[in-house]
């Protein structure tokens, strides 16, 4: 049995990315054959073939190759390496959405009532499985940083552990509390703007 | 994408990917007259990433440029991080950008020229942020479209960062994740998620202006930006310059989301291997490291973070600061040796 891969008129790295594919679905004792019409392709499909040891020949009639892999005793599976590189952990690898505070309240009516779950709120973060990457506060949310509170409390130790905290520069102006914030880097809207419109996912409690 | 036109639709290779490889413009390099001025402090000799030239005891000129096909379908975008790319080296070498002009090649009959506004407010925009001012430009009727700046920044001639600066012990720094020649092909594909190719064009457009900041404060001396070389390219090129070796750690790169699993299906561009190459029998890898991982380490990047080496007293530090900086990516990534070449391990 052959595995015939036509790779004809695909640009790199597709050819690649079908060869992968069928090294990994091809059985034992089955044959593959590549068919590419590109030069630089068929190059690359080659380097790869030798730096993971899979033993190939190639034919080529007026510019088109074929790369033929006798599948016989070969073992291609890299797969257990693979997912022992994806548990490789650094600051930041599972989080891929940004917290937007707008005031000190959390949610909208008694302000007493949203200032307690704004507390609690921060509070609980920490325990979170997937950290934000940041947290931007604008309006009076920049005074929950302000030293003292318990809030900044919360918000230094997010920091600690690689949450970026981002305040509002002209909020800060606004409420005259520059020389008492505790914690975060003072930002201009411009940065902010980005931020939010990146397309990372945006959470406003 | 609120844009008249795709700009992706123009390109088989983006960014800085289209380089010459940097095997063929060495061998064309080393016939070509040199300076043989004394204040002339950085030329090609150590492949920097700019030029440096020493006005007087207080200041130093850096001089650069970098222009490059598409790499995104927004030209907004591809304008913002084209800019944020040519901006790079002036950092890269621990300088400030201040004045700049616009490098530009558009088909002005080919795509609507409102894209062509859209990239030029994109670098603006950028140049902006960096607080460079465009003085002028100049554009060439071309297809692809081309964009970049040229770029004159300043620095304290004591100051100057460069690739010949690393001393053995030093422990190497990353800014930014890799993987954004495997995102850019990948999204060309239509196989990565729309929240990792944004977080990729994020970082694209992310300046190195506080990773140069971090530099200068903790007196780095070796340092140079990541881009079509790829790490292990650029890594490669700070060990000849700097006449050490190089340790790469595979397992602490910092990547983009989704990368690994993409280059894990074979989504790996061509100007890896064209790095690969490129180092050749300079690099050795260890038996233990994970193939997926050495590719995304040859990976041309665009406009990617700074690799610097710090003293090894001063890591916490550099770290604390980059994170706090919004750099939270940062991270350890190898170590400089007495010896030569670039070794890979685990």
């Amino acid at each position: 049995m052959t595995k015939i891969v036509d790779c004809r008129g695909q640009l790199c790295p597709q050819p690649l990315i079908n060869t992968k594919k069928a090294l990994k679905e091809t059985l034992k004792g089955e044959a593959i054959q590549i068919i590419i019409d590109n030069a630089t392709s068929c190059q690359n499909v080659s380097r790869f073939l030798t730096d993971n040891a899979v033993p190939f020949g190639i034919d080529e009639q007026n510019g088109v190759f074929t790369i033929t892999i006798n599948s016989q005793g070969i073992e291609f599976n890299p797969k257990k390496e693979a997912e022992e590189y994806c548990e490789v952990s650094f600051p930041g690898k599972s989080s891929s959405y940004i917290i937007a505070l707008t005031s000190c309240f959390m949610g909208d009516g008694n302000e007493d009532l949203g200032r307690i779950l704004m507390k609690g709120f921060l509070n609980s973060l920490p325990n979170l499985e997937k950290l934000p990457q940041e947290i931007i506060c604008y309006n009076s949310a920049v005074t929950l940083a302000q030293k003292g509170t318990d809030t900044a409390q919360s918000l230094v130790k997010l920091n600690n552990l690689g949450v970026n905290i981002t305040l509002c520069g002209t909020c800060v102006d606004f409420f005259g509390i520059k020389e008492e914030i505790e914690v975060g880097t003072i930002s201009n809207m411009l940065y902010i703007a980005e931020r939010l419109s990146s397309g990372i996912h945006v959470v406003k409690p | 994408m609120n844009a008249d036109f795709d700009l992706l639709t123009t390109v088989e290779y983006g960014g800085c990917s289209a380089k010459i490889p940097a095997s063929v413009l060495e061998s064309i390099l080393l016939t070509l007259p040199k300076a043989n001025d004394p204040n002339v402090l950085v030329d090609i000799d150590t492949h920097d990433d700019a030029g440096v030239y020493r006005v007087n005891d207080d200041l130093a000129l850096i001089l650069t440029t970098d222009f490059f096909p598409p790499v995104c379908s927004d030209p907004y975008e591809f304008g913002q991080i084209a800019a944020t790319n040519s901006l790079s080296d002036v950092y890269a070498m621990g300088g400030e950008p201040f004045l700049a002009l616009n490098v530009a090649m558009f088909p002005s009959s080919k795509i609507p020229l409102t894209s062509y506004r859209q990239i030029l407010e994109g670098g603006a925009n950028v140049a902006q942020m960096a607080n460079t001012i465009v003085i002028g430009g100049h554009t060439i009727d071309d297809y692809p479209p081309k964009y970049g700046l040229a770029v004159v920044g300043r620095v304290h001639p004591d100051r100057v960062i460069t690739n010949a600066g690393l001393q053995p012990r030093d422990v190497l720094i990353l800014t930014k994740p890799l993987g954004t020649g495997v995102m850019v092909a990948a999204r060309r594909l239509g196989i990565v998620s729309e929240a990792a190719y944004n977080e990729t064009l994020f970082w694209m457009k992310q300046l190195n202006n506080t990773a140069a900041q971090v530099m200068q404060a903790l007196g780095v001396k070796g340092a140079t930006d990541i881009t079509g070389f790829g790490l292990i390219g650029h890594a490669y090129k700070m060990a000849k310059a700097s006449n050490v070796g190089i340790n790469l750690y595979s397992s602490k790169i910092p990547l983009l989301p989704e990368a690994y699993k993409l280059v894990d299906e074979g989504c790996i561009p061509g100007a890896a291997f064209r790095n690969l190459e490129y180092v050749g029998n300079h690099l050795h890898v260890d038996s233990g490291v994970d193939y997926n991982a050495k590719m995304l380490m040859c990976d041309a990047q665009t406009s990617g973070g700074i690799l610097m080496g710090v003293s090894p007293e001063r890591v916490d530090e550099a770290l604390s600061l980059l994170h706090g900086h919004g750099l939270r990516y940062s991270m350890v990534i190898g170590e400089v040796f007495q010896g030569e070449n670039v070794l890979v391990t685990k």
